[in-house]
C-alpha cells in the first residue's frame, strides 16, 4: 500500500470522527486534534482554538487543554494537519500549485495564535471564530439549512473569510495551514520531539531535488524537515527514488546503508 | 513567492528503488497507551463526581444504653481548592435510633479547611443489647465555576448497646470551625504547567541531537501526563464539554451580540395588545451567552405587557433533557437563546430581529 493510501484512509477517519455526532452521540470531552468546530452540528469533539479562548475569557488556568495538547503534539505533532485535520484535508485536496513558501509568513500562523489570545483577553469575545473558515464551513452553512442562522452580517463575513482561504488555497497548496492555522502553530511547537519524524539520510541523497517539487508546503524536505512547517504527509518521501527521506515512528537508530 | 527555477526540477528520477518508507517500532503501542490512558482517564471522571471532602467519626464506636443517648463528633476536612457548602448530616441505620437534636448544617468549608460537627444519638427504651451499624448520611454540594455538584457520602458508625455507658465521650453544642492548617502543600498541577511551558522552548526551538529529542520527550510525556490529570481533578474536561454542547449563536459568528435594552416597537406592542389566547413560553439561555438577556428581557417585556403571556427560564447546560423534547437542540447542539410556544413547538433562534420573529410566533394559530 502506497504512503498515500494509508494517509487518504487516516483524513477519512478524521472526517468520519469530525461527524461522528451523526449517529446521534452528542458531545465529549474530547479535544479535536486539529481545527474542526466544535459548532459543528454533527461535532462531538472541542476545538482546542475555540476552547482556549474561552478558557482566557473565564480566566481558567488551561490545565486540561494543555495537558491534551501535549499528548497530540508527542504522538505526531504537525503529522495530524498532514493525516487527520479535515480542513487540512480540504487543503490537501486543493493542492494544485505546489508553491515555495515564503518562510517569513509562515510565521503569520503564531500571529494568528497570539491575536486570537490577545483578542479573547481584551474583547472577551470569541473573536477568532468569527473570522475561521472552518467554522464557516462547518458551522455557518449547516445551520443555514438548518433554519438557525440567517444571511446577515457575521454570514457574509463568515462566508468571505472561507471565500479567500479557498482562492488562497487554490493559488497556493495548503495556503491556510501554511500561513494561517493558529492550531498548526500549537502542534508544530512539537515538530521536533513528537514520535513522528521525517527523516532525511545526506548519504544517500543524489540532489536530484524531486522533494522539493512534491512537497504541499513548499519547503526543502532535506534541511526543513523538522521545521514548523512540516506536515508529516510524506509526499516527499514516495517522490524520493534513492529512499534517502522517510517517514518515522519512534526513536531509531539510523540505518545502516545495504 | 521564492519558486524561481522550480519548473526545471525533474518530476521523477529515473532511478528508483522500491523500498519500506514506513518503519514501525514499539513506540506506537506506548503512544497508543497514551491516548487510550487519557481517554479512560477522562471517562472515570465525566462517570463519578468527585467527593472532596472526608469524614472521620470520632470516636470509632459508641456505647450507647436503651433510652439514652450517645455524643461523638464528625470531623470534616476539605481536601480541595475548592469550598464545600451546607454539610447536611442524617442518620441511615436500624430502627430505634435517631439523631436528636438533629446536628447543624456547616454552612461553608473552605479550601483546605476543617470543621467538627458533634451529633447526639439517642436510642429507643426497647433496643435489645447487640452491636449496631449504621451511618450518618452526608450531603454537600460544591461548585466549579459554573458546574455544581450535590455529593451524598455515608459515614460508618459503630453503636454498641451496653447497659450503662462507663466512658463518656466529649461534645460541645453547635458546630465549631477550625482555620485551614498551615501546612505547605507542594502545589504539583503548577509545577507541571510551569515545566510543559518551560520544556516547550527547548522543544520548539532548538535542533537538538536525537539522545536530547528523547530526554525532551520523555520530561514532556511525564509533566503533559501531570497537567491533564490535573486539569480533570479540576473538572476542566466537563467545562471543555460544556463549551462545545451548548452553541451561543453570537459566539461563533452567526449573528452579531445584541447588547441593547429591549423594546417593542408601537405595532408590536399593539400586537401583543391583541392576543387573547393563553400562550407559555419557555427561553433557554446560558450563563456566560451575552445576547440571552436581550431574549430574556424581551419576552418580559412582552408578559408584563399582556398578562395572557406566562413564561420560564431554563438554563440549556442544566436542562438538557427539556431542551432536547422542545426541539431547541439541533443535531445534537442546544441552540441558546431560544424561544419556545410551548402549545404550538415554534421556536425561535438567536437575538436578531427577535421582535418581530416573536410577534409572528405569538400569532401562530390565530
Amino acid at each position: 500500500m502506497r504512503l498515500t493510501h494509508g494517509r487518504r484512509i487516516a483524513q477519512g477517519a478524521g472526517i468520519v470522527l469530525g461527524l461522528f455526532g451523526a449517529t446521534g452521540i452528542g458531545m465529549t470531552h474530547i479535544l479535536f486534534p486539529g481545527l474542526h468546530c466544535y459548532a459543528c452540528p454533527w461535532a462531538i469533539t472541542v476545538c482546542p482554538i475555540g476552547l482556549i479562548q474561552n478558557l482566557v475569557i473565564f480566566g481558567t488556568v488551561p490545565f486540561f487543554w494543555l495537558g491534551a495538547i501535549v499528548a497530540y503534539g508527542l504522538v505526531a505533532a504537525r503529522g495530524f494537519c498532514g493525516w487527520f485535520c479535515p480542513f487540512g484535508t480540504l487543503n490537501d485536496l486543493l493542492s494544485f500549485r505546489k508553491a515555495r513558501i515564503h518562510s517569513g509568513w509562515s510565521y503569520g500562523k503564531f500571529a494568528v495564535l497570539l491575536g486570537t489570545l490577545v483578542g479573547a483577553w481584551a474583547l472577551t469575545d470569541t473573536i477568532f471564530c468569527k473570522l475561521c473558515p472552518a467554522a464557516s464551513l462547518e458551522a455557518s452553512l449547516p445551520y443555514l439549512f438548518l433554519g438557525v442562522a440567517r444571511v446577515n452580517g457575521p454570514f457574509l463575513i463568515h462566508m468571505a473569510t472561507l471565500g479567500l482561504s479557498l482562492v488562497g488555497m487554490i493559488l497556493i497548496a495548503r495556503f491556510w495551514c501554511r500561513y494561517l492555522c493558529p492550531m498548526g502553530a500549537v502542534l508544530s511547537l512539537f515538530n521536533r520531539v513528537s514520535l513522528l519524524q521525517l527523516d532525511w539520510r545526506s548519504a544517500e541523497c543524489t540532489g536530484c531535488e524531486t522533494c522539493l517539487a512534491a512537497c504541499p508546503m513548499g519547503i526543502d524536505p532535506r534541511h526543513e524537515h523538522d521545521g514548523h512547517n512540516c506536515i508529516k504527509c510524506g509526499a516527499c518521501t514516495e517522490s524520493c527514488a534513492p529512499d534517502s527521506l522517510t517517514l518515522r515512528y519512534g526513536w531509531h537508530a539510523r540505518r545502516r546503508k545495504p | 513567492m521564492r519558486d524561481a527555477g522550480r519548473h526545471a526540477l525533474p518530476t521523477r528520477c529515473t532511478e528508483r528503488r522500491e523500498g519500506s518508507r514506513w518503519r514501525i517500532s514499539v513506540w506506537p503501542v506506548a503512544a497508543l497507551t497514551f491516548v487510550v490512558l487519557l481517554v479512560a482517564a477522562g471517562a472515570h471522571a465525566a462517570w463519578g463526581q468527585a467527593s472532596i471532602l472526608t469524614f472521620t467519626v470520632d470516636p470509632v464506636a459508641l456505647d450507647i444504653t436503651p433510652g439514652g443517648s450517645a455524643h461523638g463528633r464528625v470531623a470534616v476536612h476539605n481536601s480541595s481548592p475548592y469550598e464545600a457548602d451546607q454539610v447536611d448530616f442524617s442518620w441511615s441505620g436500624p430502627q430505634g435510633f435517631a439523631l436528636d437534636p438533629a446536628p447543624g448544617t456547616v454552612s461553608v468549608v473552605e479550601a483546605y479547611g476543617s470543621a467538627s460537627v458533634p451529633f447526639t444519638l439517642a436510642a429507643a427504651a426497647d433496643v435489645p443489647a447487640m452491636e449496631v451499624r449504621g451511618s450518618l448520611e452526608a450531603v454537600y454540594s460544591y461548585c466549579i465555576d459554573e458546574s455544581c455538584f450535590e455529593i451524598v457520602e455515608s459515614v460508618p458508625v459503630l453503636l454498641r448497646v451496653v447497659s450503662h455507658v462507663q466512658t463518656p465521650s466529649a461534645a460541645a453544642a453547635g458546630p465549631t470551625q477550625s482555620a485551614a492548617p498551615k501546612a505547605f502543600v507542594i502545589p504539583w498541577r503548577w509545577v507541571a504547567f510551569g515545566a510543559v511551558l518551560v520544556l516547550l522552548v527547548p522543544a520548539g526551538l532548538v535542533r537538538a541531537s536525537t539522545r536530547v529529542r528523547v530526554l525532551l520527550f520523555s520530561l514532556l510525556a511525564v509533566a503533559g501526563a501531570a497537567t491533564l490529570a490535573a486539569g480533570v481533578t479540576l473538572d476542566q474536561h466537563r467545562q471543555a464539554q460544556a463549551v462545545g454542547a451548548v452553541l451561543c449563536t453570537s459566539c461563533v459568528g452567526i449573528e452579531t451580540t445584541q447588547t441593547l435594552t429591549p423594546k417593542l416597537s408601537p405595532a408590536q406592542a399593539a400586537a401583543v395588545d391583541r392576543l387573547t389566547q393563553p400562550i407559555e413560553l419557555v427561553v433557554f439561555y446560558a450563563p456566560w451567552c451575552r445576547s440571552c438577556p436581550y431574549a430574556e428581557g424581551l419576552v418580559d417585556l412582552v408578559a408584563r405587557r399582556n398578562p395572557l403571556v406566562h413564561y420560564r427560564l431554563a438554563n440549556a447546560e442544566v436542562e438538557r433533557d427539556l431542551a432536547a423534547q422542545y426541539g431547541v437542540t439541533r443535531a445534537g447542539r442546544t441552540v441558546v437563546p431560544a424561544i419556545v410556544r410551548v402549545d404550538t413547538g415554534g421556536a425561535l433562534f438567536g437575538a436578531e430581529d427577535l421582535g418581530d420573529r416573536l410577534i409572528v410566533l405569538l400569532k401562530e394559530g390565530t
